[in-house]
């Protein structure tokens, strides 16, 4: 029942994701089980910490600072166009 | 594979007798798994020529700290001591072989 819940969860912020990658001419990485794998990590992350942090930076601790990296990040759009992809390969060109 | 940690990591980094190619990596992140079977393949197809060790962020904030590590997966690759160079972010085994074919 509980992975049930994770999993509807992880669907349901996939979805978000995709539609906020949509609307600024990006996608969710089309390789579902990466995708996945990091919404999953941002769930683990808002429930210990409080924030979907993004799963591979490190929190400082500093509430204020920490804002930078709550995913989307304000690093994520740069990234995108300098390599194809966010840090973290959630998003893709 | 050694795991390096805040007590021991001068040391280590001081005496090794070969180049020392350090994985540092977070058991939240989701691209430091993928990049550990490739890390590990590395391990064993270079073994005659680097060292290859981890460390766990979380349990070393002193040496994560004074390397400034922000980003996860970071890959340093230190000789004689001294970092040669470094790379963030998950890579494929080719481009990880090329990084230290190019400072061996």
């Amino acid at each position: 029942m509980e992975n049930e819940k994770i999993e509807l969860e992880i669907k349901k912020l996939l979805a978000e994701y995709e539609e906020y990658a949509k609307a600024n001419n990006f996608k969710v990485n089309p390789e579902n089980k990466i995708a996945e794998n990091i919404v999953r990590a941002l769930l683990m992350r808002e429930e210990l910490l409080g924030e979907r942090y993004c799963p591979c930076r490190k929190a400082t601790g500093d509430i204020e600072e920490d804002k930078k990296i709550i995913c989307p990040c304000i690093y994520h759009k740069e990234e995108i166009e300098k390599d194809g992809h966010c840090h973290c390969n959630l998003f893709v060109k | 594979m050694t795991i390096l940690t805040d007590e021991n990591f001068e040391e280590f980094i001081a005496k090794a007798d070969k180049p020392v190619l350090l994985d540092v990596f977070a058991t939240w992140c989701p691209p430091c798994k993928m990049l550990s079977p490739i890390i590990e393949k590395i391990a064993e197809d270079y073994k005659e020529k680097i060292i290859v060790v981890k460390m766990d962020l979380d349990a070393c904030p002193q040496t994560g700290a004074k390397f400034r590590v922000e980003v996860i997966p970071t890959v340093f690759f230190f000789k004689n001591g001294e970092v040669a160079d470094k790379f963030v972010g998950f890579k494929p085994e080719e481009e990880i072989k090329q990084f230290i074919d190019n400072l061996i």
